[in-house]
């Protein structure tokens, strides 16, 4: 009968603990709010200005992201006016995110696989 | 005790089935390893501009391999991507759809793999606007 109590009080620690360790570990709904508002102040910036030093500091504002689904994150980042596309390579389950004016061109990598962004960049388009 | 046990191992067994069947990404695998080494071949073949009708072997190489069914994403995108002309592997990710490219310079040729269905279809070649 103990034992019974004992197993009955474990399985109710695992159902109680593990869903809310998953919850605590997804920030999908504040990544998604974050890249849309980055997107904005991104198109702002491509719209007037071409200084590099400018849309760094946009981005150490903005990155990294982390613990986000993928596919919300990319979504929100296609409704850029200056989005240019996805490129996926499939051994490191790395995305990469491409936006360019004719100037420039700024571009991240989410890893899919860590659940976080990494390597954001800026540089002369063309380059 | 014994037909708990027994019922136990009948729902293991009719559980698993479906799901053994419906994973196929083994035989994709080998399958896209055959297209790949075959659309080299084909694509280490120079053709002409002007036989513009030398397009005909891309997609009937297309249409002969594809569609393929029940893969997993990656594996298929990773054997892909072995192919000596592999150019690109863009992703829609409002559609979940892949697009693996390869091109030799002359043609191009691409395939999408639908990561709901679970399938890749071949698209058509097309001379690249060299």
């Amino acid at each position: 009968m103990l034992d019974l109590m004992r197993l009955t009080v474990v399985a109710a620690f695992c159902w109680f603990v593990i869903p809310t360790t998953r919850v605590l570990a997804d920030n999908t709904a504040t990544c998604v709010a974050r890249m849309s508002s980055y997107v904005i102040e991104l198109d702002e910036l491509f719209s007037v200005s071409t200084w590099i030093e400018a849309f760094d500091k946009l981005n150490s504002r903005y990155f990294p992201f982390m613990d986000c689904d993928t596919d919300p994150l990319l979504v929100e980042t296609t409704k850029s006016r200056f989005f240019r596309g996805i490129t996926y390579y499939p051994r490191s389950k790395r995305y990469v995110v491409r936006f360019a004016s004719r100037v420039i061109e700024v571009g991240f990598t989410y890893r899919a696989d860590q659940r976080r962004s990494e390597n954001h960049n800026v540089a002369q388009a063309g380059h | 005790m014994r037909g708990v046990a027994a019922a136990a191992v009948l729902l293991v067994s009719v559980v698993q089935t479906p799901i053994a069947r419906a994973d196929d990404t083994v035989a994709c695998v080998a399958k896209m390893s055959e297209y790949v080494a075959e659309l080299d071949r084909l694509l280490a073949t120079e053709i002409p501009w002007y036989s513009s009708h030398k397009i005909g072997p891309y997609n009937e190489l297309n249409r002969k391999h594809f569609p393929v069914a029940d893969c997993d994403g990656d594996p298929l995108l990773i054997e892909a991507s072995k192919s000596r002309f592999f150019r690109h592997i863009g992703y829609n990710p409002r559609a979940k759809y892949y697009v693996v490219s390869f091109s030799n310079e002359d043609v191009r040729i691409s395939f999408v793999y639908h990561v709901k269905e679970r399938r890749a279809e071949g698209n058509g070649a097309g001379w690249t606007d060299k």
